[in-house]
């Protein structure tokens, strides 16, 4: 079977110089979950949003469920995979959670029934109905990120792509996240610096450097190479003293 | 924190349940008629009118007063300013004053300042029931459907959802200036300060922008904003904008034909 | 042990049945806080969202005002007219450092409150350059805030406040949206402030790196007063308050058991 996701020597350099991908290669198989990991500026945004043609390569290419990334076949491949970035506000620009979870289903084109349906599923999905009519700014930040998901869940895409899915939330709420990324049941690919939720999450772990793949390993193998965990800055092994001293936690 | 000029949507009335595409087009016509009047009384009239729609649509009158309030201090100063600027005609009273002898006061003036004031308080007390009895949303998304241009309706859903956004981060960064003991006074330091204040406010709205965009095209965006909005007009809906209508059209008639 | 130092130390914050409420809320957001805080002491300020931890912040820096019960700060009562002396005592460092940046450059952004506080120039200059040595932030001097990296951000707005020279600092969140490296960088430069802190925040690991006392604060109550060890003794207190990171701890305990860290960490 062909992989989901196809990249094939992919090359990036934004307007104004700076060098972002130097040949990407990678193939993501279906119902894979895959954690993206590396420091900051490593190519990790710029690599996800050639994904779905918000950019568009400039050297090699990007094979999405059989469909190769051109003008004609974007709206196809934004179907199919989307992302759900990182602050929720610039997620949610509609006036009610209602109309941003329509939001994608309506710019494809379907029927006003399936989309309702859709709607509702997604909202049911992520605990929102009775939010429905709710305006963003009226929720919490928790249901924020909620919203945030449902509003690319109601697309049903094959592929979906978290950018800090956990950053900024409390506990209780990281373990809401958690727990629905756990069990969606599409492709997935999280960026996260959050060791403990790629590791509920994420069996395969990518790490980028300076524009490439750098290391493909599980996430066992990267856990328990400190020495990489430290180069990526994510050796966060300083947290751990207090699991140390209250071993009643577990 | 809602937008307060919605904040009695929830309210039930004959206003309320108006389906909003005929309600705003039909007010927003009678709004143009009342500012067309010539005659005091048929501005009267449609100031009664105006109080008995309010009445209506149950939102409390002390919401309305705030607003109402807010056109007298606008206008208020007419008063003044009309009777002893406006152009002498035949006919006219006008009064002067023993001492002051460059100074006249015509009576025509105070009239026309009235004709003003009433024709201002009336369309608010009508612009309050066709905003405030739905969501803001929604009176936005009708205007998609009685044609106003989708571009236009998209700028106004964002500015309703993002000025919530846009003012918290304001209010932030004011506090953060407070905390770092900033007082304005009038030196070059303050100025320098606000510059830097509102350049970085546009810069992080910039980048915002960006940033939503993004998120939209993700999601399918090809430039036009395809809107949900689910009513069907009903026979009452009909009857209402056929009503107020007549009664526009009536006033019209008293005001330049009867007259 | 550790309450005895303490209490030979100078108090710096007393709070006495402190009342506060918004106008337009009808719940009380603060009743009858009480708690004294000791010069050189940090303090872990945890509870749920909306229990009045940020209200208190705020009112610890002399943005809001208590309606009843009485604060003193270094021996002075906080009221409208001594907002003054208590912005000089008190720096607050926001959650988002975005929020607090608005200079054009760094050096400008650790100026800023210097200025406010009329200091004359010559000084000011001592200060920015000491703030930002300490800081590890010179190399930064001369770029656009708004261009740097969330860590280095994080350090500017911290550098900004600090070059005021506070005796008190408090911090909203400071780990919020930062990778384990600088994480880490933040919790050594935290540690290395010999100012009295307060943090508040959701990440109890970085508590317990950071802060000696820990108070609990539920619907405007301080339900708990103890060293955040003991706090996490309580399993069930801290389920309860939306703080329970078990799961965290069994990815660490089952990444220990899995390789050789426990041995590398030691």
């Amino acid at each position: 079977m062909s992989p989901i996701i196809h990249i094939e020597n992919l090359h990036f350099t934004y307007p104004d110089g700076t060098v972002a991908l130097r040949g990407v290669t990678l193939d993501i198989e279906e119902g894979e979950s895959i954690g993206l990991v590396g420091k900051n500026g490593s190519g990790k945004s710029t690599l996800i949003k050639h994904l779905n043609g918000l950019y568009f390569p400039e050297k090699g290419q990007i094979v999405i469920d059989g469909l190769p990334l051109t003008e004609e076949n974007i709206t196809a491949i934004r179907a199919k995979l989307g992302i759900v970035f990182q602050d929720p506000d610039n997620q949610l620009f509609c006036p009610t959670v209602y109309d941003d979870v329509a939001f994608g289903p309506l710019n494809m084109d379907m029927e006003e029934k399936v989309i309702a349906q859709k709607v509702r599923q997604a909202l049911k999905k992520m605990d929102l109905f009775d939010l429905a009519d709710r305006s963003p700014h009226e929720l919490s930040f928790g249901q924020r990120k909620r919203a945030a998901i449902a509003t690319i869940l109601s697309l049903h895409p094959k592929v979906m792509i978290f950018d800090e899915p956990t950053s900024n939330l409390d506990p209780k709420n990281e373990a809401v996240i958690a727990d629905i990324l756990a069990h969606l049941l599409c492709t997935r690919i999280i960026i996260s610096h959050d060791l403990p939720i790629l590791y509920q999450t994420c069996p395969k772990i990518v790490i980028m450097k300076e524009g490439i793949i750098d290391k493909i390993l599980s996430i066992e193998e990267f856990l328990s190479d400190r020495q990489l965990l430290r180069e990526h800055g994510l050796d966060f092994t300083f947290k751990c003293d207090c699991c140390h001293e209250h071993k009643q936690y577990v | 924190m809602r937008p307060d000029i919605d904040r009695y949507w929830k309210l039930e009335s004959s206003i309320h349940n108006w389906d909003p595409r005929f309600k705003i087009f039909t007010l927003v016509i009678f709004a143009f008629a009342i500012s067309s009047l010539h005659h005091l009384s048929a501005i009267v009239i449609c100031f009664f009118f105006c109080l008995l729609l309010h009445k209506l649509s149950k939102i409390p009158f002390s919401f309305s007063l705030k607003r109402l309030a807010a056109v007298t201090t606008f206008i208020g100063p007419f008063f003044l300013i009309m009777p002893l600027t406006v152009i002498t005609k035949a006919g006219d009273t006008i009064y002067y004053f023993r001492n002051i002898p460059y100074l006249e006061l015509n009576v025509r003036g105070i009239f026309l300042a009235l004709r003003i004031y009433i024709k201002a308080v009336s369309i608010v007390l009508v612009m309050i029931p066709m905003f405030g009895t739905n969501r803001f949303d929604i009176s936005i998304k009708s205007l998609e459907k009685l044609k106003v241009p989708n571009s236009m309706v998209q700028m106004l859903l964002f500015s309703y959802r993002y000025i919530f956004v846009f003012l918290a981060e304001f209010k932030q960064m004011l506090l953060a200036m407070k905390i770092r003991k900033f007082k304005p006074s009038a030196n070059i330091h303050t100025l320098k300060t606000y510059g830097n204040f509102l350049g970085t406010l546009l810069v992080r709205s910039f980048e915002r922008t960006e940033e939503v965009y993004q998120a939209m095209l993700s999601r399918g965006y090809k430039g036009i904003l395809k809107i949900p909005f689910h009513y069907r007009a009903r026979f009452s809906d009909y009857l209402k904008s056929v009503l107020i209508f007549s009664i526009t059209f009536f006033i019209l008639f008293y005001d330049r034909i009867l007259l | 042990m550790y309450e005895k130092q303490i209490r030979q130390k100078n108090l710096l914050i007393e709070s006495k049945g402190i009342f506060f409420s918004y106008r337009h809320q009808h719940k009380s957001v603060l009743k009858r806080l009480n708690f004294k805080i000791y010069e050189g002491e940090s303090i872990a300020l945890v509870g749920q969202n909306g229990a009045g931890k940020s209200t208190l912040a705020k009112i610890l820096t002399g943005i809001l005002f208590v309606q009843s019960g009485s604060l003193i700060i270094d021996n002075v009562l906080v009221k409208p007219d001594t907002m003054n002396h208590v912005r000089d005592r008190v720096g607050l460092i926001f959650q988002n450092p975005n929020d607090q940046l608005f200079c054009p450059t760094v050096q400008e952004e650790l100026e800023f409150g210097l200025i406010n506080m009329h200091l004359p120039s010559a000084e000011i200059q001592v200060r920015v350059k000491e703030t930002a040595y300490k800081m590890n932030i010179d190399h930064l001097l001369k770029r656009p805030p708004h261009h740097l990296s969330g860590g280095e951000k994080k350090k500017v707005a911290i550098a900004a406040i600090l070059a005021m020279n506070p005796s008190i600092m408090i911090f909203d969140e400071p780990t919020a949206n930062l990778d384990p490296f600088n994480e880490k960088v933040l919790t050594d430069t935290i540690n290395s402030l010999s100012c009295t802190k307060i943090i508040i925040s959701h990440d109890l690991p970085i508590l317990f790196q950071t802060c000696h006392r820990m108070f609990l604060i539920s619907d405007g109550e301080i339900i708990k007063d103890c060293s955040v060890g003991e706090f996490m003794e309580d399993r069930d207190l801290s389920i309860e308050h939306g703080l329970d990171f078990r799961f965290k701890c069994k990815c660490c305990h089952t990444i220990h058991s899995q390789n050789s860290m426990v041995s590398s960490h030691q």
